[in-house]
């Protein structure tokens, strides 16, 4: 018996950092090396999904990406590149001057580009041609079992015609690679691209069938002068290497609008229920971290519910409403945020049922 | 300070191996007579300690229980108890009191069947709402509690039949002297700050039915700070000195300062802990206990920027443990709910953000007036505490 109580303490020990592999994975994503070509996606703002010769793919994680492109003399000319995942209005370019010819698509959201590369370095970049003024975007999280009708809500959502849609997390209900297929099927419906992060139902799976698809589980880009921070909470905390990370990227953010997102609430809204974090003082700790850095806005997923509220004065709110097993009885059922964001006013959240 | 008897280095023994003591199959009960000094209210069996003539006297002796019987356990040859307790511990996670039976002790299986039929019960009728309900915030409070508390009974009662089946071994329950003062050492080990440590001071007091207790801890170059008071009246068996069947009220506030963090949290708690000791169910159980917490909370975080935040908490907890022989301690291991203690809650893999801490505690007479104790506790974070604690009249 003591034996076994060694060997479970032993096992409790060796999993303190779930999440340690995964950040550190993370620091990969959006690096790839084949067929005569180097990609780097700048801030790993992406994955890279093919690199074959002649086909470059991408999937975007935000709304204006750089890549950077090293082409050896083996990997000179014609490319078909391809960016899922794009704003509608993105162009691709190089030297701020529109690069290849476009090829039809089967999808707003996907760019797709006949390029001629010769050997040498080319910095590119994919992005629409705006970058200030009002802003709005639909927040959602936790699809889950939802998602053989969650183009309902993306139809929903669409009606409400945000720049782009911000996701919490928990787009499968287990990881599986079908699941991820029925998951981009359902994006036809939505004429905007989705930046996410994972949730711990990615994590019924290898965490690197989502980083090969949709990039890094903590990161940040800005768009109209607003930054979005992601933070893999996908085990119920941030590993001390996301913690750090992101607090790094949400301190360079505070002098101007800041919106943190992650899977899991910190501390529960019902604090007894404590749908949240696995530790309440890690928590607490990232909740001191939002405050001091001048967070706007922080978005939840994982309880699937609706919920406002505030943590250290900054407004809250969790929306677990993308299709996933409701929580009885909170009058809510399906339902996403829609978020109008406008340089030096506090943001501004309504929520929409579906259903 | 003596030097330790045979008796306290069995209890020593148990304290390691935090395990059942086998009983060699011939041993008759130790049957103690009833002390006249016990309490109003207090269990009627509290014996004096014939081992420790100056320990306080234990409180209940599990051989003069109401039910117990006087009559010597059925002889059981080593072969029959090996398998008793390896179909206690695999099977008999599903068949309750399966150890107990394959012994004799056909009345402790009944009990531990009704037992863990009732923690069960708990189990279902508290978490599966909260399962169909996905959550419903409504149902936290009663769904929660039921079913920690029917965890409690299941898990213990299955552990209580592998004690059964080996014969138990556990003492009587300890008496605990009217005023205590303790000082400990914790190592606290956490992913984000790594290894940082405590040392604390804690008195406690005992007078009928009351208890009042303080505890202050400091580290990590005064870093963390964390203070507590507490206070509780037992309210059956109105004994408060005494460590066997139980229920206390009790109220706490506690408050931890990091300055790491910049992270104060003030935490308001009341809550009710019932210890029973299984001797109450049959001989055969006894020296070994369970115990469960059930209570609410409510926490005030304040941080370097920003509003402080309340937040409610939710307690919970069970324990199972085995008295020392001799009336010289216990060992207990536990499951606390609880996620916003410096331990947190386990990184449970998928389950995780769903689960509490788990660990275990010990206290070890080392002679009549000094006390070791030590404990373990791990979630997010790892807790290893050592200490002494000194009894005074």
């Amino acid at each position: 018996m003591r034996a076994a109580a060694l060997a479970l303490a032993a096992a409790l020990v060796g999993c303190a950092r779930p999440g340690e592999q995964r950040a550190l994975d993370d620091a990969l994503v959006g690096i790839a090396d084949d067929a005569g070509l180097h990609v780097v996606i700048t801030d790993r703002l992406g994955a890279v999904r093919a690199l074959t010769p002649g086909r470059l793919e991408l999937w975007a994680a935000a709304p204006a990406i750089e890549v950077t492109v090293d082409v050896a003399t083996g990997g000179a000319g014609r490319w078909l590149i391809t960016v899922n995942n794009a704003l509608p209005d993105a162009e691709l370019r190089e030297g701020g001057a529109p690069l290849g010819v476009a090829v039809p698509a089967p999808r707003p959201t996907v760019l797709v580009r006949d390029v001629d590369l010769s050997p040498g370095r080319h910095v590119l970049t994919i992005g629409p041609a705006d970058t200030t003024g009002p802003l709005r975007i639909a927040a959602m999280a936790d699809i889950q079992t939802g998602l053989p009708t969650v183009d309902d809500v993306f139809a929903a959502i669409a009606t409400t015609n945000p720049r782009f849609v911000v996701c919490m997390g928990d787009l499968t209900e287990r990881g599986q690679l079908d699941e991820y297929a029925l998951f981009e099927r359902q994006l036809a419906t939505l004429p905007v691209p989705l930046y996410t992060t994972l949730g711990n139902h990615e994590l019924w799976a290898e965490a690197a069938r989502y980083q090969g698809r949709y990039g890094p589980a903590s990161y940040q880009f800005t768009f109209h002068d607003v930054a979005f921070t992601f933070a893999d909470s996908g085990d119920a905390g941030l590993d001390p290497i996301v913690e750090e990370a992101v607090g790094d990227l949400l301190a360079t953010a505070a002098d101007r609008q800041s919106l943190f997102l992650t899977h899991f609430p910190p501390v529960d809204p019902v604090g007894i229920r404590d749908g949240a974090f696995r530790s309440r003082r890690d928590a607490q700790r990232l909740i001191g971290t939002l405050a001091t850095t001048g967070v706007d806005l922080a978005l939840y997923g994982h309880i699937h519910t609706y919920a406002e509220f505030e943590h250290a004065g900054i407004p809250a709110f969790v929306s677990g409403g993308g299709g996933a097993r409701p929580e009885r009885w909170d009058g809510i059922g399906r339902h996403f945020l829609v978020i109008d964001l406008a340089p030096g006013l506090p943001p501004i959240v309504g929520v929409r049922r579906v259903d | 300070m003596r030097s330790l008897r045979p008796c306290a280095a069995a209890a020593l023994v148990a304290a390691l191996a935090a395990a059942p003591l086998a009983r060699p199959a011939t041993a008759a009960p130790t049957i103690v007579p009833a002390s006249p000094a016990v309490p109003p209210g207090a269990s009627p069996d509290a014996t004096p300690a014939a081992a420790l003539p100056d320990v306080a006297p234990p409180d209940a002796s599990p051989a003069a229980l109401p039910d117990a019987t006087p009559a010597a356990p059925p002889a059981v040859s080593p072969a029959r108890r090996a398998a008793a307790i390896a179909l206690a511990a695999v099977p008999g996670l599903a068949v309750p009191g399966l150890g107990a039976r394959v012994v004799g002790e056909r009345r402790a299986a009944r009990r531990l069947l009704a037992l863990r039929a009732l923690g069960l019960g708990a189990m279902v009728v508290g978490g599966a709402p909260l399962l169909v309900t996905y959550g419903s915030a409504k149902l936290v409070v009663p769904g929660v509690h039921l079913a920690v508390a029917g965890s409690g009974l299941f898990l213990v009662g299955w552990w209580a039949d592998v004690y059964a089946a080996a014969g138990g071994g556990g003492g009587p329950p300890r008496r605990r002297a009217p005023l205590e003062l303790a000082a400990d050492a914790t190592w606290l080990d956490d992913a984000y700050h790594g290894a940082r440590d405590l040392i604390g001071v804690s008195g406690r007091a005992h007078r009928g039915r009351w208890t009042l207790g303080a505890r202050l801890a400091s580290g990590h170059a005064a870093a963390l700070v964390q203070g507590r008071l507490d206070a509780a009246a037992r309210v059956w068996r109105p004994d408060a000195r005494a460590t066997g069947s139980a229920v206390d009220v009790r109220a706490a506030v506690d408050a931890i300062a990091d300055r790491d963090d910049h992270l104060t949290t003030v935490t308001g708690e009341l809550a009710a802990r019932g210890r029973l000791h299984l001797a109450e169910l049959d001989r055969a159980l006894a020296g070994s206990f369970v115990e469960l917490d059930a209570g609410l909370g409510l926490q005030v975080a304040a941080y370097r920027a920003g509003d402080a935040d309340l937040a409610g908490v939710l307690i919970g907890r069970f324990a199972g443990g085995v008295y020392l022989p001799c009336a010289r301690g216990e060992v207990l291991v536990f499951y606390d709910h609880r996620r916003d203690t410096l331990a947190g809650g386990l990184p449970a893999g998928r389950a995780a953000g769903f689960f509490g801490s788990v660990g275990a505690a010990a206290e070890v007479a080392v002679t009549p007036a000094w006390t070791a104790t030590a404990a373990l506790e791990l979630g997010s974070a790892r807790l290893v505490t050592i200490g002494v604690r000194r009894g005074l009249r």
